[in-house]
């Protein structure tokens, strides 16, 4: 049964819109979008409801939106902030705004550059990231990169490579990162996890409580529990590494 | 059942195959290594994670053999059960699958067959539940095969109930794609309910 696109959608007022096929959605006021939706293009620039799932080339918004469903898309960016319910599975997720995931998140490249949580667990080849995280399940990606600038949070962390840095070119936080350390509550600035596991390891204010890997690196004003290496270890002075152990 | 299972830990894993946490990782990504083979259990550093130690050696050694030849998703397509293309051979798979030899002959000399795709499978193993719970006769056991190999081409759904229902002294069988309220008639018995997804999952468990 093969079904015809029904046509561009735009929607510039409040209205409602059906499930179904369509080209382009476009989206300037505010909307319901009753039923599945599978189309070419969707925007949003106001505010959308989806009540179904959407399935589409790309999905962008820049308004505020709420998926009460999965997400299936090629590219998929959110400048303003989204909530979404079910699942995402894109080849390419972008966040700059704020974006809420309550399930998992799978996709080939994701980058963050506002502020993202996921309750579930997030799937990647790779993780970039440069702005504040929160993910309670595990993260796990082939290449990992976050530039420290929010708080981040994973409850596990798993790949291949794996490389936290602190973010240096804002001065303000540098100045309060020693201040809150001196307070002790120097925390708030760094990664936290329970566990790390991944075959290069490189860290930089991060409080974990194992780190398990074949290439070890512990830079400066990180906090850990236990760091287990088979390879090479190599911690920096200014950090504090309970115990270690080499791994034959 | 788990519990008699031999588990590893996944740094012993790691020395025992010589594999990286990155691969590791990358496998579970890519639905190599099914989600629920990765056990979490509390040991005296925290939480740690365990796997069933031989089907887990087993299959890291069967990717690692086909690492070069296949790409991942040749792989992940060969360990899915349920992959349409996969055919099992019966006498190879009835002491994994809990089948009894028996059962296995009737139903390789009844469909004149020996290899069988995954939705015959699980009827068959239905079957020799069937048997085990309802005294079968033999020409019950040949309604039921003949019914079964009809229903297997049509088992696609996520959520199958098969009843089993006797009428005076005839025993008749009925499935439902999506169940939901049914009413037999009044001079009909209800005997037993099977829940196929349910089944299912626990057939797949067992085939890894």
């Amino acid at each position: 049964m093969e079904q015809s696109r029904q046509g561009n959608a735009v929607i510039s007022g409040s209205g409602q819109l059906a499930g179904g096929l369509y080209e382009n959605i476009t989206i300037s006021g505010s909307s319901n979008i009753n039923g599945d939706i599978n189309a070419l293009d969707v925007k949003v620039s106001g505010s959308a409801h989806f009540y179904g799932n959407v399935s589409a080339e790309s999905v962008t918004v820049n308004g505020s939106a709420k998926f009460a469903g999965d997400i299936n898309t090629n590219r998929y960016i959110s400048s303003g902030s989204t909530i979404i319910n079910g699942n995402v599975h894109g080849r390419v997720v972008t966040s700059n705004g704020s974006m809420s995931c309550k399930k998992d998140i799978r996709a080939e490249e994701i980058k963050n550059n506002g502020s993202l949580r996921v309750i579930g667990d997030i799937e990647a080849e790779s993780f970039n990231s440069a702005g504040g995280f929160h993910v309670k399940g595990l993260l796990n990606a082939s290449e990992i990169k976050v530039n420290m600038s929010g708080r981040c949070f994973v409850h596990e962390i798993g790949g291949d490579q794996i490389i936290v840095k602190y973010s240096r070119l804002n001065i303000i936080s540098t100045l309060f990162r020693s201040l809150f350390e001196q307070f002790g509550y120097g925390d708030i600035w760094r990664l936290q996890s329970e566990q790390i596991e991944a075959t290069d390891v490189s860290l930089e204010w991060s409080k974990i409580g194992i780190v398990r890997g074949n290439r070890v690196n512990i830079g400066p004003g990180c906090k850990i529990g236990l760091v287990e290496y088979t390879d090479t270890v190599d911690i920096h002075p200014k950090a504090k590494v309970d115990h270690v152990k080499r791994i034959m | 059942m788990h519990n008699q299972e031999e588990l590893i830990s996944k740094k012993d894993l790691l020395i025992e195959t010589g594999i990286s946490y990155g691969q590791l990782y990358r496998w579970k990504r890519q639905g190599l290594i099914p989600d629920e083979w990765f056990r979490k259990q509390s040991a005296f550093t925290g939480q740690e994670t365990f796997f069933p130690r031989r089907r887990m050696v087993e299959r890291i050694h069967a990717i690692l053999a086909m690492k070069d030849t296949h790409s991942l998703d040749e792989m992940a397509e060969l360990f899915s059960p349920i992959s349409a293309n996969r055919i099992y051979l019966l006498l190879d798979i009835i002491e994994a699958i809990d089948v009894k030899a028996d059962v296995a002959n009737l139903c390789i000399q009844l469909w004149g067959k020996h290899r069988f795709t995954f939705q015959e499978i699980l009827l068959i193993e239905l079957f020799d539940t069937m048997k085990q719970d309802i005294s079968l006769s033999e020409e019950e056991c040949e309604e039921w095969l003949v019914t079964a190999r009809q229903w297997a081409q049509h088992l696609t759904g996520t959520d199958m109930q098969v009843i089993v229902y006797r009428r005076g002294s005839i025993l008749q069988y009925m499935m439902l794609d999506n169940p939901c309220k049914y009413y037999l008639d009044h001079y009909s018995h209800f005997v037993q309910k099977y829940d196929l997804s349910e089944r299912s999952r626990n057939l797949i468990e067992k085939l890894q």
